[in-house]
C-alpha cells in the first residue's frame, strides 16, 4: 500500500521489481531508490535490460537463450551430434557446460509437465525436440528429481523409445564431496535405492 | 523418560515446573483443571504438532503472546533437553540447546504414544483417522516415510489438476498415465509399509485384547487396499484399477485410485467394530492397539516410549482397569495418565498430582 504515497513513475519502478521472482516490496522499494540515488546505474540498467530483451531470442534448434541463432552449441562441428540432453531450464545448460564433461548437444524445454501451473506438453518445446532427432543415438534426460521431472521424462521416453533411441537419465543420489550425515532421509533413501555392486 | 516438565504460559498455566517419576504417574482433578494439557504439552514437545488444535496459537495462554514448553528427558541414560518456544508467531525447537530447522529433524528423538478419548474416532470414525494413527506410527520409527508421504501428495495434486484441465479425452488419457506410473510406484511403498505394520500390530494386539478382556473376545485387524487384504493380490489389482478407473476419474474429476483411499479393518469377535463394539470395547481396542504400538517400539528401539493416557479408564470395567495397571506395572512403562475425579484415585502409581485451577502438587 506503500506506493500510493510515491510519485506514478517511482510507483511504477516498485511494483515492477516487486513482479520479479524472490524480490518482495521491501527490496523492490529499496531497489528503486537505489537506482534513482545512482542515475549513471539506472541508465546502463535500462539498456542492459532493452538490449537483453531485443538481442536475445530462443535458439530455433535447442531452445536455448543465444544472440546467434542457431546458438554457438548447435553450430558448433566439436560437439556430438549423436548424443543429446533434454533439460528444463537454460541455466541447466549452464551448469553442465562448466563440468567440461558433457560433449553432446542440448534440448531446453522452458518448463516441466506441471498440470498445477498449467503447462502440458504443448507448453513445452518438445515438437522442436521431435523435428531433431536425426543422427541423434542417445536422449539423456537431465531434469530435476522432482514429482513434475519424473513425470516429464516419462512422457518423453514414451515418445522417444520407440523411435529406437536409447533414453539415460542422471543418477539420483548423494553429492560428491558431500558427507553423509548431511544429506537428509529421503536423498540418502532413495541412494540407497539405486546402489551399485562395486 | 521424563525427568522434568516446565511450562510456561501454556494453555491455562503461567508458570509450572512437574517432577516425575518412572512408572504410572497419575494426574487426577476436577474436569477443566488442566490434566490434559499436561499431555498435551509433552505430546507438543515431542512431536511438534498438538492432538487437539492445528494452530499453535490457541496453545498460548489466555492474554499472552508466547509459551515455553521445556523437558528434560532421558534415552539410553543419555539426558536429553527438549525446548520448544513459540514467539512472535514462531515456533523455535531445540534439543540440547541446539535449534532445528525441520519436523524430521527431530520427530523420533524420543517416541512417545498418546491415547486420547478423540481416537475411539478410529473405531467410529471415517478411514482417514486410520491412515493417520498408521502414518504417524510408521513416521515415528521411518523418518523417511514422511518424504514417501509428501511425494504422494504432490503427485495426487498434480493429477488433481490434469483432471480439471481442458484438454481432449485421449490426451489426458495420456497424461494421467503418467501420473500414473509414479502413483504406483510411490503409491506400492506406502501400501508395503502400512500392510507390514498392521501385520505386526495385528498379532501383538490380538494378544493384549485377549488378556484385557480375560480371554474372552477376540479383536483382529487387516489392512484393505483397493478392496483386497492380502497384499500381492492389493497390489496387481492397483495396476489393474488404475488403468481401469481412468474414465471414471475424468467423468468424476476426482482421484478413484490409491492407497490415500486404503482402510484399516477392526474387528471385535470376527464383526467390524465400528458397528458392533459397546462403548467399553471400543476403548480396549484402540487400547490394544497403542499398547502393540509401544512394544513394536520397544522391540525396534530397545526402550519403550513414553505413554500418555489420557482418560483411560473411564468406561473400562474393574478388570480391564486392573489388567492395564498391572501390565504398566509389571513391564515399567513411564506413564502419565488422567483421571476425573476430586480426591486421590486408589490406582498402584509411584507418583500421583492433584490438578486444581492451573497448579499442579503431588500428593503421593
Amino acid at each position: 500500500m506503500d506506493f500510493i504515497f510515491y510519485p506514478q513513475p517511482l510507483a511504477n519502478l516498485i511494483s515492477s521489481f516487486a513482479r520479479l521472482p524472490g524480490i518482495g516490496p521491501k527490496t523492490a522499494g529499496r531497489l528503486a531508490f537505489y537506482l534513482l540515488q545512482h542515475p549513471q546505474l539506472a541508465e546502463d540498467l535500462a539498456k542492459a535490460i532493452s538490449a537483453a530483451k531485443n538481442d536475445i531470442r530462443k535458439c530455433t534448434v535447442c531452445c536455448n537463450f543465444t544472440d546467434k541463432d542457431p546458438c554457438p552449441v548447435c553450430q558448433s562441428a566439436r560437439r556430438d551430434r549423436t548424443l543429446l540432453c533434454v533439460v528444463e531450464h537454460p541455466r541447466d545448460v549452464v551448469s553442465l557446460e562448466k563440468t567440461g564433461e558433457f560433449k553432446g548437444l542440448y534440448h531446453v524445454l522452458h518448463g516441466v509437465l506441471s498440470p498445477l501451473e498449467g503447462i502440458g506438453p504443448d507448453q513445452l518445446t518438445i515438437e522442436k525436440l521431435l523435428l531433431r532427432l536425426e543422427g541423434v543415438q542417445e536422449v539423456i534426460m537431465a531434469l530435476n528429481p522432482t514429482v513434475e521431472g519424473e513425470a516429464t521424462c516419462l512422457y518423453l521416453s514414451k515418445l522417444l523409445k520407440p523411435l529406437g533411441l536409447e533414453v539415460s537419465r542422471l543418477a539420483h543420489g548423494l553429492p560428491v564431496g558431500g558427507d553423509l550425515e548431511f544429506a537428509d532421509e529421503i536423498t540418502i533413501a532413495r541412494a540407497l535405492e539405486g546402489r551399485r555392486i562395486i | 523418560m521424563i525427568n522434568k516438565l516446565r511450562l510456561e504460559n501454556f494453555r491455562n498455566y503461567e508458570k509450572e515446573l512437574i517432577l516425575l517419576t518412572t512408572g504410572i504417574n497419575v494426574f487426577f482433578g476436577l474436569n477443566g483443571q488442566g490434566k490434559t494439557n499436561v499431555l498435551e504439552a509433552i505430546y507438543y514437545l515431542l512431536t511438534g504438532k498438538s492432538y487437539r488444535v492445528q494452530r499453535d496459537q490457541e496453545l498460548i495462554r489466555w492474554g499472552q503472546t508466547n509459551f515455553h514448553i521445556y523437558g528434560e528427558f532421558n534415552v539410553a541414560q543419555r539426558p536429553i533437553f527438549l525446548e520448544s518456544h513459540y514467539l512472535n508467531k514462531r515456533k523455535i525447537i531445540k534439543i540440547n540447546q541446539v535449534a532445528c530447522r525441520k519436523l524430521s529433524d527431530y520427530v523420533g528423538t524420543i517416541n512417545v504414544v498418546y491415547f486420547s478419548p478423540d481416537d475411539l474416532f478410529m473405531i467410529k470414525g471415517g478411514p482417514s483417522e486410520r491412515r493417520r494413527f498408521l502414518d504417524f506410527h510408521i513416521a515415528q520409527r521411518r523418518p523417511s516415510y514422511i518424504g514417501l508421504i509428501n511425494t504422494y501428495n504432490k503427485i495426487i495434486h498434480q493429477k488433481a489438476a490434469l483432471l480439471k484441465t481442458n484438454v481432449s479425452v485421449s490426451l489426458k488419457i495420456e497424461q494421467l498415465r503418467l501420473w500414473n506410473e509414479q502413483l504406483f510406484i510411490i503409491g506400492k511403498k506406502i501400501i508395503m509399509n502400512r500392510s507390514e505394520i498392521i501385520n505386526r500390530l495385528n498379532n501383538i494386539s490380538y494378544n493384549i485384547y485377549e488378556m484385557l478382556s480375560n480371554q474372552k473376545e477376540k479383536m483382529n485387524i487387516g489392512y484393505v487396499s483397493m478392496g483386497q487384504e492380502e497384499l500381492e493380490k492389493s497390489i496387481s489389482k492397483f495396476s489393474e484399477l488404475l488403468e481401469d478407473k481412468i474414465m471414471s476419474e475424468i467423468d468424476r474429476q476426482i482421484i478413484l485410485v490409491g492407497p490415500h483411499r486404503d482402510d484399516l479393518r477392526i474387528s471385535l469377535d470376527n464383526k467390524l467394530a465400528r458397528n458392533y463394539a459397546s462403548q467399553g470395547q471400543q476403548r480396549s481396542l484402540v487400547l490394544s492397539l497403542k499398547l502393540a504400538e509401544l512394544e513394536i517400539m520397544k522391540e525396534e528401539k530397545g526402550e519403550y516410549p513414553l505413554l500418555l493416557l489420557d482418560d483411560v479408564l473411564s468406561e473400562l470395567d474393574s478388570f480391564r482397569r486392573e489388567y492395564l495397571v498391572e501390565f504398566i506395572n509389571l513391564s515399567s512403562i513411564q506413564t502419565l495418565m488422567t483421571l476425573s475425579s476430586a480426591d486421590e484415585p486408589q490406582v498402584k502409581a509411584n507418583s500421583k498430582f492433584k490438578v486444581h485451577q492451573g497448579q499442579i502438587r503431588r500428593v503421593y
